[in-house]
This record gives structure tokens, C-alpha cells and sequence, in this order.
């Protein structure tokens, strides 16, 4: 069981609040800082009181029957799972210790699990050249250092450029990564697999700079039948959106994207066809209407 | 019963997260007309997990509670909290951290000698009637080894209890364990896993990232469990409405997962009908484990030939494929619609037929599960052939229909269909 106890986040608190208890350091503010950093909104109304009254752990000057800095070991089940992460051809990428996981069985095989629909050409995540530029960049971005890159355009012209590398980004469907930046004047995102060098660099890196691409917001209406709601909705559901019943079957839904994320949109808008009707922004409907207009045309010569 | 943010019983909040996250449309009304006092403690829960994402508006209907996360800017899956809210008793956790106190240090002890020590080590400090009996303190012991946090040794008559030694070098795994925790199958192993490690700032981002798949975690363990042994499993689900449909027998084979639409399947062999099935995940109540499937190596061959028919999780019931082909022509500087093609063809074939036009074709069980990909094609099709001949009804209504809410020249095709 996946849902057991062990893993409440009430453990967790405690357990940090036992660990300063130990060393003598717990005040009764620091309880409620631990309980409000680690737990729920509403915990505060009741663990402090739970651990002060009702279970035998603290003493009422805070300090504590414990005698060792409380740990929390690792379950069967999180080991197991760690296991199965070191048949993923990603680990590579990470080369974390197998220590102590080498005789347990994964809790899954990776050939159980299908990706129908991710696309064919996802990053080659065994190639020593790909492996080395991508531990390059988490190294910048974990000690906030600029790098110079030499990257391949989409129409394989070599480019120079230097910016800060801010997160990388996974997409599942594409099985790629990206490094997202920022310079000076521009961010930046390059997709991994054209990084043909990357260099940290000693200078320290520009303040300010561009960060993230610029929201749109996007209204459809959605007409209700063959299920339609809950496949537009489940398929939007990892953008920010906000739904409004209009009438009994029809749904007024709206919401925001990254600019440079549109083409990407329109595709997805086509595939659900005349179910939804795009009210704004008007580009995107007259890009739409093009296309159609164009598929049209394909008849007309056809005919 | 007084109201806690901490819950016996995932099914009924899991149902209730479901709704917030992909409808958000729904008053208290909708949800519990019979019971506002269930709607309103799950309403608080949720909002005392997940307060910073859980938003509300309010019209005729009354006020509607949503969740709104953009994926694409957070670094850890907030449903994940969901799974870290199982009540439990004062003697639960108060055992818990005697025992791992009483054993810290390699200490091997008997259930005898870890009573007594929690009587005197621990209980004689506190002026309270607190009851842990033997009894409760052997299971919790018993517990504690079936989770792997202790293990056994046995000397002459005696058990001995002590802590299974962490050899394992978690600090090592913090980096794969923030990029693991959002990818992998069961991520929230890594999110329980994050929570042992100091906090750190993540360097990944999501794209293209569905989160509702958390609430399916106990549901997908099971499976998998079930999967690894070969053995049949139970299927209590319900349908569209929520409503229970009979219980199913199956041997689970594989997890079919959309990396694009956000669902999850189980491909598997039933027992009553059998033949190859498959089932929403989020749609299964309960997975109950059976016997072991005796002839799992006579289901590989007709496995692997039924999956390559497959476009998706549509299978028409017949033993015969639907064949199609479609002919699509690009303009020189549409290169990447080319690779597009390419890249998302799963099990059909792409042919050059010469420098601006391609042929893609398939041969699959349900060609209609193709109409949403084939109409992300529009403005290029040529030329579009199906054995299915309702696939060809649709996907020309589906263009009238488009180009009648977009202002075309709808009248203008239509003579010509």
C-alpha cells in the first residue's frame, strides 16, 4: 500500500520538531514555524496540541523523551522504486549510488509502461556527448554560473551565444529536455539535443534580464456530447484555465499559455474539432480558418 | 464525528479532487445535494492541502471551488500531498518514534525487552494513563518489517527486532530523485522520498505535464504489483457517472499511458471474455489480488500482434484491421510538418512520393480513434482512402462543421460532398 501512515506529513513534522528537540534547541515558537513550513494550513490547529497533550513524546518545557535525532528510514517500497529508476536509460543522466539497492527486485518493468502517443524522436539519453553537456548545465544552474554554448539552429546553422541557465525542461510527450535562460537583454531556450559545446564561465553572471515568455489567455466554447467535456478539460488540465457552465451542454473555458507555445495550440485546437469554438484571440481564429480554408481548397482540386 | 484534515480513506476525496481539478464548474449542489456536510469537510481538506492552488468563483449557481495549477511553472506535483494525509492513532506515531529511538544504534532486542523499555524509558516520564499493551506493540513491530523499516533475526526461542541498515546513499539520488518524482511511474515514491532530504531549489520544469495521474497512485501500484507476478486481479470500477459497473475478472499486461491527453489505461486479459481488454485507471475503485495466471507465455505472441494494431486503446471487438491512407502534401518551407510526420506516425509507415508529398498509411483495429490526429493535418490532406467509411462521413463533417463556426465557404463544400 502506496497510502500508508509512514508517509503523512505529520511524521514528516514531527519528525523535525524531535530532531531540534534533541539538541535542545525547541521553543514554542519554532514548533509552530516547523508545523506551518512543513505541514497543512490547518495543522497548526491541531499538532502542536496533539504533540504537546495527547501523545507521550514532548514534556511540557519542550524538551523530549527521545534520546537520538529521529531518522526516517527508507520503506521497502521506496527502495524497490529506486530500483526500478536504475533500469530508466534518464539515470545516466544522474549516476546516483546504487548502494544498497542492488539485490531488490524493481517494483516495475519500464516495458510495462506504454507511451503510445509520445513522439519517435526523443533525445538520445545514452550519448557521452548529450550525458556530458546536460550535467554541465544543472552544474550552472546549481551554482548560478553563465555558460557559452555553440548550438545547432533548427536549420543547422552553428551559433555562439552566452546566457544563465535558469531550470531545465522536460516534456513527456516530446521525451526531450530544453534549457530555458536568461541573458542580458533576452531568455533563452535551447533544446538539448543541438548543444553541440557547452562552457561554464568564471564571470559572474548579468543581474536582471528577461525570465519567462510573455502569458496569452485563449476562450473557447465547448459543446458537451461524445464526452467531450472531460477529454478537452482532462487535455487542458496542465494549463491554468477556468471553466463556466453557459447552458446545460455548452462550456465557456479559458486559458492562459506561453506565446511560444501557439503553434502547438492550433494543432491541439484542430484535434478536437467542432466540439469547441475558439472565441479569442482573434489570430489564433484566423489562423484556423486559413487552414481550413486551405483544406477546402484540396477538394475543390480533387473534385 | 469531529472534522480532521487527515483521512482513513483515499477513494472519496480522490473522487472529489478529480472533479475540482477537471471541471471546476460544479457548486456544492452539484456535488452533494444529499449530503452538504460531506462536500463542505472534503471542500476544507483540500483547501487546507492545497490552499496557494484552489480558487473560487461565484455566479447564479452559487460558489464554485476549483484547483488551477499550471504545470508548466511548478517543480513538484501538489496532488502529491493528497497521498501524505493517512489518519492515524496516538499510539501509531507515538510507537513510531520509540521504536525507531529504541533501535537506533544497531540495537537487536526482543518484543519483551522493547515493552519493558517503553515503560521505563519513556511512558515513566509522563503522568498519563497512555495504554500501549504487548499486544499492540508486537503488531506495530510485525508492521514495521512487512514495510521494511526492521528486520528479524531469530536466536534459539527469541525474535530479535532491530532497524534495516540505510545503506542506501540518498543525498546521492536528490538531483534524479526531483526530475524522477514528475516523470516516473509512481512519482510520489519520490516526493515521499524528497521529503527525507534537506529542501533544495529544483532545476527542472515540467512541460506537457499531466498531474492528475497522482490520484491514481494506489490504484497503479496495485496493478503493477499484480503485473510483476502474473497474477489475476478484481476489478471493481464505475463508469462515466460514477456509477458501479460489475466487478471484473483480469490478468493486468500492460499500462497504456497518454503522455498527450493525460489518461491512463490498463491493457489486460479477460478471464470472462477471453480477449484483450482495456480499462480507464482513473475509472477503478479497487484492484484485489487473485490467484497466479497459470499460462502467461501463451498470451506473449497474441499480445505483441494485437498491439501492433493498435493507434491508440480502440479495439473493435473484430479480429480484422481497418486500412487507411492519407496523402498530404507540403509547401518547401514546411519541412517540420515532415518530421511531424514522421515522429508521430506510432505504427504506420510514411512514403515519399515525391519532394512535396508524402503517403502515410496504417492498418489498425479502430481507424476513428485516427480522427483527432488526422484533423491536426487539415490544410494539407490531399488525398484521404479508409476501408471505414463512416472514418470518411466524419472527418468531412468535422470540416463543415469547422468551417460553418469559422466563417468558410461552408455551402460551397457541401455541394461538392
Amino acid at each position: 500500500m502506496l497510502f500508508q501512515e509512514i508517509y503523512n506529513v505529520y511524521f514528516t513534522t514531527v519528525t523535525a520538531i524531535l530532531q531540534e528537540a534533541v539538541r535542545g534547541q525547541l521553543t514554542q515558537d519554532r514548533l509552530y514555524q516547523l508545523v506551518r513550513e512543513k505541514a497543512f494550513e490547518e495543522s497548526v490547529l491541531t499538532l502542536p496540541q496533539a504533540l504537546q497533550q495527547e501523545w507521550p513524546l514532548l514534556r511540557k518545557d519542550l524538551s523530549t523523551v527521545i534520546r537520538h535525532p529521529p531518522q526516517q528510514p527508507l520503506s521497502l517500497l521506496e527502495k524497490r522504486w529506486l530500483a526500478t529508476l536504475l533500469q530508466d536509460p534518464r539515470i545516466q543522466l544522474f549516476s546516483p549510488s546504487t548502494q544498497g539497492l542492488e539485490k531488490l527486485k524493481p517494483l516495475f518493468d519500464w516495458q510495462d509502461i506504454v507511451y503510445y502517443d509520445r513522439y519517435q524522436d526523443g533525445d538520445n539519453f545514452r550519448s557521452p556527448h548529450y550525458i556530458a553537456n546536460f550535467r554541465t548545465i544543472l552544474q550552472a544552474i546549481q551554482q548560478r554560473q553563465e555558460l557559452a554554448f555553440t548550438y545547432y539552429t533548427k536549420g543547422h546553422r552553428l551559433q555562439k551565444l552566452h546566457f544563465l541557465p535558469l531550470y531545465l525542461e522536460y516534456s513527456a510527450k516530446d521525451d526531450k529536455f530544453r534549457v530555458r535562460g536568461s541573458g542580458a537583454q533576452r531568455s533563452y531556450i535551447l533544446r538539448l539535443s543541438g548543444i553541440h559545446s557547452c562552457t561554464l564561465l568564471a564571470d559572474p553572471p548579468p543581474l536582471g534580464g528577461v525570465l519567462e515568455p510573455p502569458q496569452q489567455q485563449l476562450a473557447f466554447i465547448l459543446d458537451d456530447h461524445r464526452n467531450a467535456l472531460n477529454r478537452a478539460l482532462l487535455q487542458f488540465s496542465h494549463f491554468a484555465k477556468e471553466t463556466t457552465r453557459l447552458t446545460a451542454h455548452t462550456y465557456q473555458i479559458t486559458i492562459s499559455y506561453d506565446s511560444e507555445d501557439e503553434a502547438e495550440l492550433i494543432i491541439r485546437l484542430l484535434s478536437l474539432g467542432p466540439l469547441i469554438q475558439v472565441l479569442s484571440p482573434d489570430r489564433i481564429i484566423q489562423k484556423l480558418k486559413a487552414r481550413l480554408l486551405r483544406q477546402l481548397a484540396f477538394y475543390d482540386k480533387q473534385l | 464525528m469531529a472534522y480532521s484534515e487527515l483521512i482513513k480513506d483515499y477513494q472519496k476525496i480522490r473522487t472529489y479532487m478529480r472533479q475540482f481539478y477537471v471541471y471546476g464548474f460544479k457548486s456544492r449542489e452539484d456535488y452533494a445535494p444529499k449530503n452538504r456536510r460531506s462536500y463542505d469537510n472534503e471542500r476544507r481538506r483540500i483547501e487546507s492541502w492545497l490552499g496557494d492552488y484552489l480558487s473560487f468563483h461565484r455566479n447564479a449557481e452559487g460558489k464554485q471551488v476549483f484547483l488551477s495549477v499550471d504545470s508548466r511553472a511548478i517543480t513538484s506535483n501538489p496532488l502529491y500531498k493528497s497521498l501524505k494525509t493517512k489518519s492515524f492513532t496516538a499510539r501509531d506515531i507515538t510507537l513510531h518514534f520509540y521504536l525507531l529511538d529504541i533501535l537506533a544504534g544497531g540495537l537487536s532486542l526482543t518484543t519483551t525487552a522493547i515493552v519493558n523499555r517503553i515503560y521505563q524509558d519513556y511512558l515513566a516520564h509522563f503522568d498519563t494513563n497512555f495504554n500501549l499493551d504487548a499486544s499492540t506493540i508486537r503488531k506495530k513491530l510485525q508492521e514495521y518489517v512487512r514495510l521494511g523499516l526492521l528486520t528479524t533475526e531469530k536466536s534459539g526461542c527469541e525474535l530479535y527486532y532491530r532497524l534495516t541498515p540505510q545503506q542506501v546513499a540518498l543525498s546521492s539520488w536528490a538531483t534524479a530523485l526531483s526530475f524522477y518524482a514528475e516523470t516516473a511511474p509512481l512519482g510520489v515514491l519520490g516526493s515521499f522520498l524528497l521529503d527525507k532530504l534537506p529542501p533544495m531549489e529544483q532545476p527542472f520544469r515540467f512541460k506537457h505535464h499531466y498531474i492528475l495521474h497522482a490520484l491514481d497512485s494506489e490504484i497503479l501500484y496495485s496493478l503493477l504489483a499484480a503485473l510483476q507476478e502474473h497474477r489475476c486481479v478484481q476489478l471493481e470500477l464505475v463508469n462515466r457517472q460514477q456509477q458501479p459497473l460489475p466487478p471484473q475478472e483480469v490478468l493486468p499486461l500492460k499500462i497504456y499511458t497518454s503522455v498527450q491527453s493525460g489518461r491512463c489505461f490498463l491493457l489486460s486479459y479477460s478471464l470472462k471474455y477471453h480477449s484483450f481488454r482495456f480499462y480507464r485507471v482513473d475509472m477503478l475503485i479497487s484492484v484485489t489480488p487473485g490467484n497466479i495466471y497459470p499460462a502467461v507465455q501463451e498470451l506473449e505472441q497474441p499480445l505483441a500482434e494485437f498491439q501492433q494494431r493498435l493507434w491508440g486503446v480502440s479495439y473493435n471487438g473484430q479480429e480484422t484491421t481497418e486500412h487507411l491512407e492519407v496523402t498530404l502534401h507540403f509547401e518547401p518551407e514546411e519541412g517540420y510538418l515532415v518530421q511531424r510526420l514522421y515522429r508521430e506516425k506510432r505504427c504506420g509507415s510514411v512514403q515519399k512520393l515525391a519532394e512535396d508529398t508524402y503517403l502515410f498509411t496504417a492498418d489498425v483495429y479502430d481507424t476513428l480513434e485516427m480522427l483527432p490526429w488526422l484533423r491536426t493535418f487539415y490544410g494539407r490532406i490531399k488525398k484521404l482512402d479508409c476501408t471505414n467509411p463512416r472514418l470518411l462521413e466524419l472527418y468531412r463533417e468535422d470540416l463543415l462543421k469547422m468551417l460553418a463556426l469559422y466563417g468558410g465557404e461552408e455551402d460551397a463544400l457541401s455541394g461538392n460532398l
